[in-house]
């Protein structure tokens, strides 16, 4: 899994680069110890079961310049375009048509080739009406020279040419039509009726840009002012670190990656704790339910004395018992008390929403994890670098607490999207993934733990944890990603 | 746009509609639409028409400035007419087509891509109340026909 091959364009493997997307914290020391070094030995000596091949988060990528993505594009459209005997030009346009599905195209296209260049637009209708030139441009209505497409619509070249500017400023290179009907212009024709250098050269950008938006193998990386393409071998929800800026993020829903959620999954719960998150804190901070009939209350006013208007029972806000009692004897009720009747079932929106809030704390705990562990990363960073000031071993002794502080942030990255994921499972598969789960949350805390008291732990007592969270951490990810989901349906089949 | 106006002004278009031009500002039709068809035959409804300035490279706005019951006008007075889309719209368009294009929309409500899916639901449902709602509506906001 070393990927030393010291090419621009390395095709790298993701689980040994997502760890990257904490640079930055680290200084420039740490890129130089490239994480393939310690993690690939480790990868083949203690992982035995779970070979390169198994490991769900490998995944085959380049990161293309701008140019290399063109000539990418190029080169795979060539192939089609040689069998065809199309141009390269109209091949991609029908490519694009065809939603890259080469196959299907190479076989409709050798069965009829006229059907698929009439409904690409790339020649005119056989069905459309014969048109009668006139001797006008029929936009401006200037007597001038005309030009003529191959639909046989004419206009005159200043009109054309607004034409293709506007769609181009507006982001179209792709689809740019006749004035009339809706056939393409193609490149050739675009290019020879614009003048203006700068122009050709957003159109040539835009062009790519939509090819490439809907091309199934290749993407923007999503990191800001990124200009990075990234293509890969086959579409699926896994990590890509873009090797420009390195933004780590999912190939299908470029979002944060987040295994072992899957994308729609992760999306909802993405948008349940925006749209949710400030109503639920505050039907937390300010409402109780009902001790008689569950209905949930909100406290508008200062007094504790709340009368219920649904069930028009009388109780007390702190305590929720009956207010009939507190007549004589109200500040009992200032002394805690550690859970109060609520809770004890019959209001299904409270415990929907208690389960929602189990979860989400949790996912925002480690957030806040994350975080703080990326300031352990910087201290153990200063750290190292005082020792070795003070002569006590080099940058290769050092280097593995560097690797588990790595190792640690991965696993912390993970776990967070768990919470995301368990809050959409139910039934005895939860349990299964509780359980791992559970394992997982003990070894990176111990973990944790062992590298903050660093000084004291001895080198093989940190290594040999982290080998024991590293493989948690891919069972985890093994048995409960989309490749997991096979074993998923046997269990459920075998326990129902 | 010179020359559009002469076109519209030799054959106003089919004699349901009356064009207004505002001499000031060319960029605004006003437009008087009397509707041939149940329910909307019984008045006129007032239409603007906004070119933009890279007109006819890009489409014209239309918008109802009567309110009118119908399925694809929303309360706004917006109009969802798939001619002059921006994705579909073809600088050769004439505006005696879009016109034409309202008329038929207006007289036979799309229910497909309606912008009021609630009228939509109504019109293919529940018909005559519809229909009832409908000359209702245009009786009380729209204008006499001329």
């Amino acid at each position: 899994m070393s990927q030393d091959d010291g090419i621009e364009d390395t095709t790298s493997n993701a689980s040994d680069d997502d760890d990257d997307d904490d640079d930055g914290d680290g200084g420039d020391d740490y890129d130089p110890y490239a994480p393939g070094l310690s993690e690939g030995e480790m990868d083949s000596q203690d992982l035995g079961d779970i070979s390169p091949t198994t490991d769900p988060e490998s995944y085959n990528y380049k990161c293309l310049s701008f140019s290399d993505a063109k000539k990418s594009l190029e080169s795979d459209a060539k192939i089609t375009s040689d069998k065809l005997k199309v141009s390269l030009e109209n091949v991609q346009f029908m490519l694009h048509f065809y939603f890259y599905d080469v196959d299907k195209l190479e076989k409709v296209y050798l069965e009829d080739s006229n059907k698929v260049l009439e409904e690409t637009n790339l020649i005119p209708k056989s069905n459309a009406k014969t048109v009668v030139m006139p001797d006008y441009c029929p936009i401006c209505y200037d007597q001038c020279d005309l030009v003529v497409f191959n639909c046989k619509h004419s206009f005159c070249l200043s009109c054309v040419s607004t034409h293709i500017e506007i769609h181009i400023s507006s982001g179209n290179a792709l689809k740019i039509e006749c004035l009339q009907c809706s056939l393409l212009l193609n490149r050739h024709f675009v290019v020879s009726c614009i003048k203006d250098v700068q122009l050709i050269d957003k159109y040539d950008k835009f062009l790519l840009k939509n090819l490439i938006e809907t091309h199934p193998l290749y993407c923007w990386c999503p990191g800001p002012d990124c200009g990075c393409i990234v293509k890969v071998d086959f579409s699926a929800s896994k990590p890509v670190t873009c090797q420009m800026c390195s933004t780590l993020f999912c190939y299908i829903c470029k979002h944060n990656y987040h295994a072992p959620s899957p994308c729609t999954q992760f999306k909802n719960w993405l948008k349940k704790c925006q749209d949710d998150s400030e109503t639920m804190n505050y039907i937390c901070a300010n409402t109780k339910d009902c001790p008689q009939c569950k209905v949930s209350i909100e406290k508008s006013g200062g007094c504790n004395h709340m009368c219920c208007r649904n069930c028009h029972w009388d109780f007390c806000w702190m305590c929720l018992g009956s207010w009939k009692a507190h007549a004589t004897e109200y500040y009992e009720c200032s002394k805690y008390k550690t859970d109060p009747s609520i809770g004890d079932g019959g209001n299904s929106a409270r415990e929907s929403l208690n389960k929602y809030l189990h979860y989400y704390s949790r996912w925002k705990n480690h957030i806040q994890s994350l975080e703080l562990e990326e300031q352990t990363r910087s201290q153990i960073n200063e750290h190292i670098q005082g020792q070795i000031k003070l002569g006590n071993g080099t940058w290769i002794d050092w280097q593995y607490l560097l690797d588990a502080v790595d190792l640690l942030l991965k696993c912390r990255y993970t776990l967070k999207f768990t919470y995301a994921y368990a809050y959409y499972l139910e039934g005895p598969w939860k349990e299964m993934f509780e359980y791992h789960q559970a394992q997982l949350e003990r070894e990176i805390e111990n973990l944790s733990w062992k590298i903050e008291h660093s000084k004291q732990t001895d080198t093989v007592g940190i290594v040999k944890q982290m080998n024991i969270t590293k493989q948690k951490r891919l069972t985890l990810l093994h048995q409960f990603t989309s490749e997991g989901e096979t074993t998923q349906l046997k269990v459920t089949s075998s326990e129902s | 746009m010179k020359e559009y106006e002469e076109i519209q002004k030799g054959c106003p278009g089919g004699g349901i509609h009356s064009i207004f031009l505002d001499e000031v500002n060319i960029l605004c039709w006003k437009i008087l639409v009397a509707p041939t068809e149940y329910p909307y035959n019984k008045g006129a409804f007032r239409i603007h028409v906004d070119f933009t300035a890279e007109y006819p490279f890009k489409p014209p706005k239309l918008n109802f400035k009567t309110a009118i019951y119908h399925p694809n006008v929303d309360e706004k007075g917006q109009v969802c007419l798939p001619l002059i889309a921006p994705e579909n719209w073809k600088p050769a368009t004439k505006m005696e087509q879009v016109l034409k294009a309202l008329v038929t929309l207006i007289n036979e409500p799309e229910v497909e891509h309606p912008l009021r899916a609630d009228l939509a639901e109504e019109y293919s449902k529940d018909k005559s109340s519809f229909n009832k709602k409908a000359e209702d509506q245009t009786a009380k906001y729209a204008e006499k026909k001329p």
